[in-house]
């Protein structure tokens, strides 16, 4: 029993057997080729930093309006 | 005790806490998701499972070590920049990867720099930015830290095999690179900073305070000393350490036997994958519950709770039979699995305050892997000598009940600074005089 065999607690690499069996059961309820899964999970991804970063930009300069309104 | 803020909006610490989110969400996933290209490694270098999963053990001992390292750091030059560098690494790692000649670079590569790297976006440096910006919300603040690692398996793992199906291993740990230099890195740079200070705020987004107040300043803990040394003669460090040995001795060894336990139990993997599905997400749920209950309840008593539930989930695999235990297992311990992240780290930021918060959960952390590291080895050798893993989650659940009764056994009205609020004159007087004696005089 190697340590490839890890699951997921803390930072461990996943069981080889594991993700090969989530792959497949995503793949039976999804229908959907492997391309297009990539493209929605990246979405995913990508989408949440690049909403949390204006909307903490704008939190910022918000926060900048209501000091200077208080001076 | 501080005014609340009347601003109107977010606070902004929330902004840092979801970015900090994102940085862990990718730094487990990445780790997570080594376990995805193994076959693929094996076939492609013409090695054994053996050989590439040396990587994955040198990376588990690396991330371990690197964690008081990184929290040292963090105490001296602040979280943002020891994650921004950590990134930086991990991104360029992830992207020279797609480069690997052969195994003997992986292991290099992966076991050594990487996920020493990775150890700088880890519950350390994550944990002691958030410590900073949440005094009264810290447990929630530090359980949606915790959720990004459970996210990063969620979807970041699949991401990985399907970007394996759809191109190829070198393609696959291309983009990820890409994701990490190209999100995480300009996230963490423009939002997330080290202190509310920096940007003229204070914890919780309280107003600042008047003179005179308590808790003014980056928060404290009545055993706040003025070298992190020594907080090592004080009792809390040693009693949270001890029952993280146990909580990293339990979580391991079911994370690496849980199939092979399974099958000898004559359940199927897909069962038993499931199963931890199902615990995976209790987990989950389990997690900001404990999150939110915490900042209203002494942390020491859920503390103790999760691992009584915890050896509750131990006794039920020695004493159910196969589907009953699999399944009773999964929903008890998913109450427990990783809700002793928030718990600890946050006990230990009341406790200790927040100036040498990096090196002491550093080093509680790197207690949780090592022990982690060897019940894994350990409880192959009970299975391969008993041919059962009942002796070993005998003694988990043992061990848990001790770790319970540690939890419970920390002073949390004497040492924490929810009971016993530290002012600025005390920590002074902490500096000068030692852990142990302002820990004395910290009480109520």
């Amino acid at each position: 029993m190697g340590p490839d065999r890890l699951l997921a607690h803390h930072a461990g690499a996943i069981d080889p057997k594991l993700a090969d069996w989530i792959k497949h059961q995503i793949d039976s309820v999804s229908g959907l080729g492997p391309g297009t899964i990539v493209i929605v999970l990246g979405a995913m991804i990508v989408v949440f930093p690049l909403v949390l970063g204006v909307l903490a930009v704008r939190a910022r300069r918000q926060q900048q309006q209501q000091g200077e309104d208080s001076n | 005790m501080a005014r609340r803020a009347r601003r109107e909006g977010t606070f902004y610490g929330w902004y840092v806490a979801l970015a900090l989110f994102f940085s862990i969400f990718l730094s487990v996933g990445l780790r997570q998701g080594y376990g995805v290209f193994v076959s693929t490694w094996q076939d492609d270098f013409s090695v054994s499972v053996a050989t590439v999963s040396i990587a994955a053990a040198v990376g588990w001992l690396m991330n371990g070590l690197s964690q008081p390292i990184f929290g040292r750091i963090t105490d001296v030059m602040g979280g943002r920049g020891v994650i921004l560098v950590s990134l930086l690494v991990m991104g360029g790692g992830s992207v020279a990867m797609a480069a690997v000649p052969n195994v003997y670079v992986l292991i290099g590569l992966y076991g050594f720099i990487i996920s020493f790297a990775t150890g700088g976006v880890s519950f350390t440096p994550a944990g002691v930015i958030v410590a900073r910006w949440f005094r009264r919300k810290r447990g929630v603040a530090i359980s949606l830290l915790t959720t990004g690692g459970s996210a990063g398996g969620l979807v970041l793992v699949p991401f990985a095999a399907y970007l394996l199906a759809f191109s190829n291993w070198r393609m696959a740990w291309l983009v990820m690179g890409l994701l990490i230099l190209g999100l995480a890195v300009p996230l963490i740079a423009l939002v997330v900073r080290s202190d509310p200070a920096e940007m003229g705020l204070q914890p919780d987004g309280d107003d600042a305070p008047a003179e005179g107040d308590v808790q003014s300043g980056p928060p404290a803990g009545p055993l706040d000393a003025k070298r992190w040394r020594d907080s090592l003669s004080s009792p809390p460090i040693w009693q949270l350490s001890v029952a993280y040995v146990v909580c990293g001795v339990t979580t391991a060894s079911i994370a690496v036997h849980f199939v092979r336990w399974a099958e000898s139990e004559s359940i199927s993997p897909g069962t038993a994958a499931i199963a931890f599905g199902v615990l995976s997400g209790i987990n989950g749920l389990s997690v900001v519950a404990v999150g939110l209950l915490s900042d209203r309840m002494p942390r020491r008593v859920l503390l103790g709770s999760v691992y009584f539930i915890r050896a509750f989930a131990f006794l039920a695999l020695v004493f159910l039979p196969g589907q009953a235990a699999l399944w009773s297992f999964a929903i008890i311990g998913g109450m427990s699995w990783l809700a002793t992240v928030p718990l600890t780290t946050a006990l230990a930021a009341d406790v200790y305050g927040v100036r040498h918060l990096g090196v002491l959960a550093g080093f509680i952390n790197m207690a949780h892997q090592m022990g982690g590291a060897a019940a894994v080895y350990l409880f192959g050798l009970v299975f391969d000598r008993y041919n059962t893993y009942d002796p070993a989650y005998l003694a988990g659940a043992a061990l848990l009940v001790l770790a319970a009764i540690t939890a419970l056994s920390i002073k949390e009205r004497k040492y924490s600074a929810r009971y016993a609020p530290v002012s600025a004159p005390a920590i002074a007087q902490a500096g000068s005089a030692g852990a142990s004696t302002t820990g004395d005089s910290g009480g109520p």
